[in-house]
């Protein structure tokens, strides 16, 4: 008898020992944007959720008609985690991180020192992924993530994972992680996708150099990313425009965005402007000599042009003459906006976030050498030369401009 | 192929066993331990002490070879019996002590990156449970299963650096020193019984077909989990970076966590079953070693009785370690002891062999 009562107990026990972390989807609440906000009490930090509504977007939309798709709530508390077991007095499922990809940190909060404990802190618990996406906002977060309603996107969690793939695009924001922060924090600078839907226009000749905020815009979405919140040792300190980030992109060694379209200006007709999309087929090559007192850094960038438009209608195509002179053009133009972002990078932040600590730190036998060396503080110094190959590769598919009145 | 049920493992069994002994050393917390004194260039670290460990290794297969013995026959007769059984005792404490302090702490991984909620006993008792059931079935079974399972292990493992490529940049393992090469050389040595249980595994000798199969079963298993070991300790300083390498706790599992297919992400529950198994056939093959161990050490015929009390005790004495701090300390301690023991016994054996075979020379 005794035999039968252990025949059912001991399978039950295999069987049943999931439920002690059992997730019941219908009672899950998925956080798919956390914002960090500073707080009024000192230690203390402003979390804010964006919860999705999983029923709207799916077939059982018709059940709940009236529901938003999302909801946005903010708790203070000492750090994410506790806050997030607050939030489920308010909430009524379970607050679920594992699928959070979004990270929103308001830039005073950035600024503040307290950053990085809660972000160091934070990566205990597993359910934070080191692959989530960080993002500086310019407002508060919990601004941010409220004003950020977008018209294309009704589920937040698709806006963010398309808003990620565009920055590959165009390179006006650098690719940031929790990963990377902890890579890079120690070492170097470490950029940030820089966002925010307060506006403040200012239009530019240049068609990239802003930061978020400044693009002018009318009607859209509020959101603009744009730019890069620049970290060094776990702490904000300043920013770069849309157009410094591209550059920024341009001298690291590898980097996964590879092309984007660039206006200069045209060589003929200087008041108006040429488009070009500018690629990066081969990897920039960078050396590192750390043997002088101040190290010397030559690097080489391969660049391919694709000419797209030119509104002057001056045809380039045709003389090699013309060729050349659009070639200096944006020689010129390129390697002037460079060595200024490396002089800033110098002068004004004592880092580089071109990673190139990685290949100074090849020319050492040992990690102490390396460390005794300080790379941070003598490339404040260094002497850097950028050497820029243009190739012009096509002028897109017209031959000639076209004939309106006036031939060329 | 058909083959008669002799109770004897071949080559490929071998192999396969010892790769579940060593390959699984990449997903546990061997690299954090050897991440903290090698810096950057850990992944140096497993080549010196397979290096180092090889050397005592082949004298044995010579001892070995020479008198077509296992390691506890060779025992009893080169050193007699008292001390023979002081010797298998000690050879059951160093692999009972493994099995407990390294049970416990892939109880403290599951429980901390997987069932947070769940009780640590409870996953304990279910751990041992799986591998005593593996290991009450024999040699031969533990091996069968080992083979069947080790190409879906070694290619669902290798595959996750197709997941993580993204993240990847080998420039990271510079400077290609760290620490420096003396501190490599030293820690390298000291560490290097975290293959010492290629010495033990000599005792599994009278079950292994034919010599030949043995020397090659147990060298391919090693080369392959050295190899694996290395270049996932690349893997991880390549993707982590130096210092943030260091402060990662389980960087396998981090890993498997950080890895997407596409837009597919979460693929550690594929990493996660994957895990249990492998980990389930890995202290099998302790049980079944720690109670061939003491069966010789108390003299007894069959040794398979003791496997169920040594599973017991084993999840008895590892609940008494508070958490895996303590666990990995204790590890430590174990590791470098036990480096001393394992390194020098073949040695000794050997020593004692050439003594006795000169006055067994003479006296003929």
């Amino acid at each position: 008898m005794r035999d039968k009562w252990l025949i059912i107990l001991l399978p039950s026990l295999a069987l049943l020992s999931g439920c002690w972390d059992k997730i019941e989807l219908e009672e899950r609440g998925y956080a798919v944007v956390l914002g960090l906000d500073k707080s009024e009490e000192d230690h203390m930090v402003d979390v804010t959720f964006q919860i999705e509504n999983p029923q709207v977007g799916s077939t059982s939309q018709s059940v709940a008609q009236n529901e938003p798709p999302s909801d946005i709530l903010t708790i203070t508390a000492t750090d994410i985690i506790s806050a997030k077991e607050l939030a489920n007095s308010i909430v009524s499922r379970e607050i679920d991180l594992s699928q959070l990809q979004t990270i929103i940190i308001g830039e005073e909060f950035a600024r503040s020192d307290y950053f990085n404990n809660i972000i160091g802190s934070s990566v205990r618990d597993p359910e934070i992924r080191r692959k989530m996406m960080l993002i500086v906002s310019k407002e508060k977060a919990s601004e941010f993530i409220h004003s950020n309603h977008s018209k294309l996107e009704t589920r937040p969690h698709k806006y963010y994972s398309f808003m990620r793939d565009r920055w590959k695009d165009t390179g006006y924001v650098p690719l940031s992680d929790l990963n990377r922060y902890f890579q890079r924090t120690a070492n170097a600078l470490f950029l940030v996708i820089y966002a925010s839907t307060e506006k403040e226009p200012e239009i530019r000749k240049s068609s990239d150099n802003y930061k978020a905020g400044q693009v002018p815009q009318e009607a859209g979405d509020p959101a603009q990313m744009i730019g890069s919140a620049v970290f060094q040792n776990g702490k904000m300190i300043g920013t770069l425009t849309g157009e410094e980030t591209r550059y920024v992109l341009l001298l690291r060694k590898k980097s996964i965005a590879n092309h984007y379209v660039d206006s200069f200006k045209d060589p003929i007709d200087n008041d108006r402007k040429i488009s070009v999309r500018l690629l990066k087929e081969k990897k920039t090559t960078v050396k590192v000599d750390v043997e002088k007192a101040n190290p010397e850094v030559r690097v080489h960038v391969p660049i391919t042009v694709q000419v797209l438009s030119s509104p002057s209608l001056h045809n380039y195509a045709y003389t090699k003459e013309r060729q050349r002179m659009l070639k200096e053009e944006i020689h010129e133009d390129l390697h002037a906006k460079i060595m200024q972002l490396i002089k800033k990078t110098q002068e004004e932040f004592g880092g580089e976030p071109f990673i190139w600590f990685q290949l100074a730190r090849r020319e050492f036998w040992t990690m102490d050498a390396y460390e005794d060396y300080d790379w941070q503080k003598k490339y404040r110094n260094a002497d850097i030369q950028v050497e820029l190959d243009i190739t012009i590769e096509s002028f897109g598919s017209q031959l000639k401009p076209p004939h309106v009145g006036r031939g060329d | 192929m058909i083959r008669v049920n002799n109770g004897l493992i071949r080559k490929r069994e071998l192999t396969a066993i010892v790769i579940f002994l060593y390959v699984i050393q990449l997903m546990n917390t061997t690299p954090d331990t050897l991440f903290k004194f090698g810096k950057n260039a850990a992944w140096v670290l497993p080549i010196i002490s397979f290096a180092v460990m090889l050397i005592p290794f082949l004298v044995l297969l010579y001892i070995v070879k020479k008198h077509d013995a296992g390691l506890v026959e060779l025992v009893f007769s080169l050193l007699g019996k008292r001390i023979g059984s002081f010797v298998m005792f000690l050879f059951f404490l160093i692999i009972f002590s493994a099995l407990m302090i390294n049970s416990r702490n892939y109880t403290d991984v599951f429980n901390t990156m997987f069932y947070s909620k769940t009780p640590v006993p409870y996953l304990y008792v279910m751990l041992i449970g799986a591998s005593f059931y593996i290991a009450n079935r024999g040699l031969e079974n533990i091996g069968r299963t080992a083979w069947i399972l080790c190409p879906l292990y070694l290619f669902v493992t290798y595959i996750l650096i197709f997941f993580i490529l993204e993240d990847f940049s080998v420039e990271r393992i510079y400077p290609i020193a760290g620490p420096g090469l003396d501190v490599l050389l030293k820690k390298g040595t000291t560490y290097s019984s975290i293959y010492g249980e290629s010495i033990l595994l000599f005792a599994l000798y009278p079950f292994v077909h034919k010599f030949k199969d043995f020397r090659i079963g147990v060298l391919y298993g090693w080369i392959i989990g050295v190899a694996s070991l290395a270049f996932f300790m690349v893997i991880y300083v390549s993707i982590f970076d130096f210092p943030a390498v260091q402060d990662i706790a389980y960087p396998f599992q981090q890993l498997t966590r950080m890895a997407t297919l596409g837009t597919i992400g979460h693929l550690e529950s594929i990493y996660l079953a994957t895990w249990t198994v492998a980990s389930a056939i890995h202290f099998s093959i302790y049980l079944y070693l720690a109670a061939f161990f003491l069966s010789k050490m108390l003299k007894l015929k069959e040794f398979e009785p003791l496997l169920l009390p040594i599973a017991g005790l084993c999840v008895l004495a590892g609940l008494i370690s508070p958490n895996i701090f303590v666990g990995n300390a204790l590890r430590e301690t174990l590791i470098q002891t036990s480096t001393g023991i394992l390194v020098l016994f073949p040695f000794i054996l050997w020593g004692i062999d050439r003594f006795k075979g000169g006055k067994k020379a003479n006296a003929g």
